[in-house]
């Protein structure tokens, strides 16, 4: 009896300590912290203000600011073809599963809704295993809306799914031979499909680069695919929050596709483009899915050695214009 | 399960919770399942191989008590020491062997990528410890020291008892396995001691260890972008890194265990305080020199040799002690430089004076501290680039170091000069309890609101 007293004690004087740091922490410490390490949610609670938030990722922002004219974001870009007030909550390589956490936090009828980034290449097996998706839960495990001090140990006792390079790459590889593609041997799966053929050995750049666009969009996104439970999420987010909820497809290389491997590749980013279009675009529901796969060319993309959603000012003035369109097409 | 971990929170109060209500007789049943789903956390696999060392060594040993013929005792001896130390071999150096030896094998390529993609997996968690402990244990059996344990369910808590399961003690079967099955009555001293060592390993890894890992890692990704004195900063906070997890691991499964009323054997003896190589290594983890010792350096003849004999042999000991965490040459080269320098203390003998201490102290710090630089270098050319790689940026980077960190940073120095004269229960006993408590108060607050937030998991957890 004497012992159960002790401990009771104790007990108490360790949830006595607890709640002061809680306190102390999210009084003193919190603020600093987001801005070290949750820069998103941090600009979130600074964008409250505005009748839209747009969450993306480096598609959002210039990748060659040398070549630029000019470095404003889509955002931005946006607020010149439309009267509403745009804000990015934009940070590179982030998606669906870290915004999910964000609009948690958006409070009721504060602003009007939300845009958000659909990135078909982040369907594919590589981005689902990238080693930089580990770090992508640890935002989403900090992102959650959880009291601060909660939130921070969290990620300091790592409560997030983490994978060491080689699951993830057994996994890629998994991915690579077990997701069925529409065509025969051996185009039938991307662990079989190569641009051998076309472009002979591997130390052939061009034979690199297809191959590349090669993991990064043939497959199949189906209702099975894991990245819908996100979009889905982000669907009964808006509509709880009674916040309009716009998906804009980030436009893809479809030129150098084409010029690359041919239809059977472009053929499956349509397909994927229409499936997702057919899945969410709902506008009596306030959900708009705007198509803008293949609006952006060849050109103005800026990156060669890789496919990435990384354009210059024109491509990303014709993202922003078609996403205004949008919003002004909202009643 | 690692220990700084949401899972290790519940599981560890609920497994003292039922080790106390349930009979003592059946405790070693109930610390046999907890131990194997917290190694079995990992992956279910790995348990596959603790099972194998387990049954090879009781099997061994219970042969090599039922025979007195050498050859046959020699035989037995030889079967568990190419099942631990094959296993290790295979897990540890295969890939590495393979990359040696492969591409001079008669074989087309395809083949050797093969084999070489089948080598390439995760090592398992704590395989070195869990094999040293059985190895040492069937050595001790072959020499007579001690008598073999009959129940296999006992002595597989032996080999598996979860807090010092993945990385240590490495604990000496007379010592750890009449503790595991004697009686232990629910005390509140156990209680708070092991409570006290585990709150300041917590500290240790999660404020200090992975505060620094960061930063450490960062000036060792890239050292030419750095100046000099960061880099060296670098190595310098890799030494207190390395220190701060590994010696925190061991608080927090010692004081595990102590709130079991066990006692496992301390491992650190605030290191960083050693005038000389050999003092450090009597601070250092200690149970993995003392190993060495017995089980390497004494069977090579020991100190009862001629003098050449008794170099190679402290040289053995110490390389050997330097393969033993991985296969890269820079491991070896740690292993090299603290053996060549505990050798050159040995014949240079320097004036015992009080006044020479210090000096004696910071040749012994930066003598650790270069060898650190081996140890956490990816390969030599990495370690010749933090050593003297010249910066090719106009602007080095500089490494912000939070106020939170220095502030940890000097707390923990402070409690370690506080412990480096009396441990920490015998100090904390004869503290006021308000005085206690402020400080508990403190720490935890410490964990609670600065602990470091980026994916390092134990260091030696890959040895």
């Amino acid at each position: 009896m004497e012992i159960a007293k002790k401990i009771a004690l104790r007990l108490l004087l360790i949830a006595i300590i607890i709640s002061a740091t809680a306190l102390i922490y999210k009084r003193y410490f919190h603020y600093n912290f987001l801005k070290k390490e949750g820069i998103l949610l941090s600009r979130l609670n600074h964008s409250i203000n505005a009748d839209y938030l747009f969450f993306s990722a480096s598609s959002d922002y210039t990748f060659d600011p040398i070549n630029d004219a000019d470095t404003t974001r889509v955002s931005i870009l946006a607020m010149n073809y439309c009267d509403k007030s745009i804000k990015s909550i934009a940070e590179g390589a982030h998606h669906a599963g870290v915004f999910k956490e964000l609009i948690k936090h958006i409070p009721k009828h504060q602003i009007e809704g939300i845009i958000v980034a659909m990135n078909i290449r982040s369907f594919s097996p590589e981005w689902l295993t990238d080693i930089n998706e580990n770090a992508l839960q640890q935002f989403a495990a900090l992102y959650k809306p959880n009291p601060p001090l909660m939130a921070r140990l969290n990620v300091a006792l790592k409560n997030y799914p983490i994978k060491t390079k080689r699951e993830l790459e057994k996994k890629r590889f998994e991915y690579f031979s077990n997701w069925k593609l529409p065509y025969d041997f051996p185009k039938n799966n991307i662990e079989n499909w190569c641009a051998v053929e076309k472009y002979g050995d591997w130390r052939n750049p061009k034979r690199q680069l297809a191959d590349h666009y090669i993991k990064s969009y043939a497959f199949v996104i189906d209702e099975e695919h894991l990245r819908l439970r996100d979009f889905d999420k982000i669907v009964e987010l808006a509509k709880l929050k009674e916040l309009n909820l716009i998906f804009h497809i980030l436009p893809e290389d479809v030129q150098e596709a084409q010029t690359l491997i041919g239809t059977e590749l472009t053929d499956l980013m349509s397909a994927n483009r229409d499936f997702l279009i057919n899945r969410y675009h709902f506008p009596k529901k306030n959900v708009w899915v705007v198509d803008n796969l293949e609006k952006v060319d060849h050109m103005d993309f800026t990156d060669r050695d890789f496919p990435t959603e990384h354009y210059n000012q024109n491509g990303r003035t014709i993202i922003a214009k078609s996403i205004a369109e949008q919003l002004n097409a909202i009643k | 399960m690692l220990f700084n971990s949401v899972q290790f929170l519940v599981f560890f109060p609920l497994v003292i919770a039922v080790y106390y209500l349930v009979n003592y007789k059946w405790r070693w049943l109930l610390l046999l399942v907890a131990s194997y789903i917290f190694y079995g956390s990992w992956k279910i696999e790995f348990l596959s191989l603790i099972v194998i060392s387990t049954l090879v060594d009781f099997y061994v040993a219970k042969q090599l008590s039922q025979t007195d013929n050498t050859h046959k005792r020699w035989k037995y001896l030889l079967v568990s020491l190419s099942c631990n130390l094959g296993m290790l071999l295979f897990f540890k150096y295969g890939s590495f062997l393979a990359n040696l030896t492969l591409p001079f094998a008669p074989i087309p390529d395809w083949r050797k990528e093969q084999l070489l993609g089948f080598l390439s997996f995760d090592l398992p968690v704590g395989i070195s410890f869990y094999t040293f402990q059985t190895t040492g244990y069937t050595i001790d059996i072959f020499k007579n020291k001690i008598k073999p344990e009959k129940h296999l369910g006992k002595f597989t808590l032996y080999v598996s008892y979860f807090p010092q399961l993945v990385a240590g003690p490495i604990e000496r079967f007379d010592h750890l396995q009449p503790q595991l099955t004697s009686k232990h009555i629910l005390t509140y001293k156990n209680l708070s001691h092991g409570a006290r060592l585990m709150l300041y390993g917590f500290f240790m890894k999660m404020v200090i260890a992975d505060n620094l890992a960061p930063l450490v890692d960062s000036i060792f990704e890239t050292p030419l972008s750095y100046s000099l004195s960061t880099k060296w900063a670098g190595i310098l906070g890799f030494g207190w890194q390395i220190y701060a997890d590994f010696c925190g691991y061991s608080l927090i499964a010692i004081g595990a265990a102590k709130c079991m009323g066990v006692e496992l054997m301390t491992n650190f003896k605030t290191p960083y305080f050693a005038n000389s190589i050999q003092d450090f290594w009597r601070r250092w983890h200690i149970s993995l020199s003392t190993w060495f010792r017995d089980y390497v350096f004494v069977p090579l003849g020991g100190s009862k040799v001629n003098q050449f004999i008794w170099i190679r042999n402290i040289l053995v000991v110490f390389i050997l002690s330097g393969i033993w965490h991985g296969a890269n040459y820079t491991f070896l080269i740690w292993g090299a430089i603290h053996g060549v320098f505990y050798l050159l203390e040995r014949f240079v003998r320097l004036p015992n004076s009080p006044f020479l201490k210090p000096i004696y102290w910071l040749k012994t710090y930066l003598v650790v501290s270069f060898a650190w630089l081996f140890f956490r270098a990816s390969d030599l050319n990495n370690a010749w680039d933090v050593l003297l790689g010249v910066n090719i940026s106009k602007a080095p980077k500089i490494i912000e170091t939070p106020i939170e960190l220095i502030l940890a940073f000097a707390l923990f120095v402070l409690l370690e000069v506080v412990f480096r004269k009396e441990k920490i229960n015998q100090l904390l006993d004869r503290t006021p309890f308000v005085i206690r408590w402020s400080g508990y108060a403190v720490v935890l607050f410490f964990i609670l609101s600065f602990s470091g937030t980026t994916n390092h998991p134990f260091i030696y957890f890959q040895f």
